[in-house]
């Protein structure tokens, strides 16, 4: 994933290029089915909305974020 | 097109407007706001909305350690606020995610006023909201930070232990290496609460040793904080060292309060190497610094280390001393109206002193007593050294 964008202020290719990045994690890594899995990274991006990300910490905090909530998915 | 791509532009565009009018709105209607009207001011539609609500989170934040009644009542309006908003405004988990926070803030009001079990309850609650939704994991963890700091309050200190481990992953996970490095040190001080002080200082040095990127402010906080676990393991060239490292920071960061805190623990350092003279000599113009800020709680503590010393001291001349201050502490702290279990406590070893029966274990035992009402208001003050 490129470093240079975050999904804030409706910017629509981080969003697009996140919610791809995301819900390919959900269900290759967490074997998530793959509707699931859209739900979990447009939920996961919605909620990052909060934590204003930047460019520089927005692609970890997902990827946390993806992780955290595959785990907890049930 | 991604499914959810259109929902999510047109939020993320109205949380920015929101933000951007919360700037220029919310400070201004809540100052003009008299404090017993501010709960009316739930049905007021410009709060309403997911941008001022966070508006009145970081005022709440800001408000909460000088003016804590008031940063109280600021976190019952926003969890009135919150619990009006309904779908459709936003999309469900920012509902919860939104109630969650308020919640949050309001539990951390009640903990800063000693207000424990509703402490509790509200950080439960928004727990609760925040549970139903796995994509709030990181919102969850610190709301479960502020449980635990709840919790030790409460003296259960091993759930307290647990959760601070678990939120360090979950912020771990989430590279917020800021409330990692809290986390850590947050266990390191109940450590220290514990007096387990060996792994309190193991703790600090860890987390300074870890190459994480700490702020200066912290990095002085943990000097002071190992020079402090030094001091009481008996450590005292590591001890004076950490100490003043911490104090060049603290003085370039202007934080005037723990420069003077940094060196009333150097007085207690001299008085353990048993330089009593050195001790009182430096503790003297902390104490007056003290006063000079209005911190007369500070100044207290610190004369009460005066007390100690001069009693350890033991000759007459410096008894009569250590009364006369004494009595002054217990002046200042009637003048200034604070706790009144601490003015017994001090009344107390004033008359002790008075009485020739006061030891300085005596006058320490005070000093731990009126430190710990800042936790445990309602304690009592227990006699345990007390001669006569």
């Amino acid at each position: 994933m490129p470093d240079s964008i975050a999904p804030e202020a409706g910017d629509e290719a981080a969003y697009e290029h996140y919610f791809a990045t995301l819900s390919a994690i959900a269900a290759l890594q967490f074997q998530i089915p793959a509707a699931d899995a859209e739900v979990l990274a447009n939920e996961v991006l919605l909620a990052s909305l909060r934590h204003r990300l930047n460019e520089s910490n927005a692609e970890r905090w997902l990827v946390g974020a993806i992780t955290s909530a595959a785990r907890g998915y049930r | 097109m991604s499914p959810g791509l259109t929902e999510f532009s047109v939020i993320a565009r109205q949380i920015q407007q929101e933000r951007e009018v919360a700037a220029t709105t919310v400070d201004p209607l809540l100052s003009s706001t008299s404090r017993e009207q501010l709960s009316r001011l739930s049905e007021h539609s410009d709060l309403r909305t997911f941008g001022a609500l966070e508006r009145i989170g970081n005022l709440v934040a800001a408000r909460l350690h000088d003016e804590p009644t008031y940063g109280l009542m600021l976190a019952e309006l926003a969890v009135a606020i919150a619990e009006r908003i309904t779908e459709p405004a936003y999309p469900a988990v920012l509902i919860h995610q939104i109630r969650g926070y308020a919640w949050k803030d309001f539990g951390n009001a009640l903990r800063v006023l000693a207000r424990y079990d509703e402490s509790l309850e509200a950080l439960r609650r928004a727990e609760r909201y925040l549970e139903d939704h796995v994509a709030l994991t990181h919102d969850l963890a610190q709301v479960r930070f502020g449980l635990a700091t709840t919790l030790q309050e409460m003296q259960r200190y091993e759930e307290s232990l647990a959760l601070y481990a678990e939120c360090r992953e979950v912020f771990r996970r989430h590279s917020d290496g800021r409330r990692v490095v809290l986390s850590s040190f947050a266990e390191g001080v109940l450590f220290q609460r514990l007096r387990n002080y060996r792994q309190a200082r193991e703790t600090y040095l860890l987390l300074l040793a870890s190459h994480r990127e700490i702020d200066k402010e912290t990095v002085a906080a943990l000097h002071h904080a190992i020079g402090s676990c030094c001091v009481e393991l008996g450590d005292y060239p590591e001890a004076d060292a950490n100490l003043l490292r911490a104090i060049p920071i603290y003085r370039e960061l202007g934080m005037a309060v723990q420069i003077q805190q940094a060196e009333m623990m150097r007085g207690r350092l001299f008085l353990r190497q048993g330089d009593c003279e050195l001790a009182v000599s430096h503790l003297r113009p902390v104490r007056r610094q003290f006063l000079r800020l209005s911190l007369i709680e500070e100044a207290g503590l610190c004369g009460l280390e005066i007390v100690e010393t001069l009693l350890t001291m033991g000759s007459a001349g410096r008894v009569m001393m250590a009364e006369s201050l004494a009595r002054r502490i217990v002046e200042e702290f009637t003048s200034a109206s604070l706790a009144t279990r601490a003015i017994t406590a001090l009344g107390y070893l004033s008359e002790a002193i008075a009485a020739r029966k006061a030891t300085a274990a005596l006058a320490k035992e005070v000093r731990e007593f009126v430190l710990s009402l800042r936790t445990a208001p309602e304690r009592e003050f227990s006699r345990l050294t007390a001669t006569g």
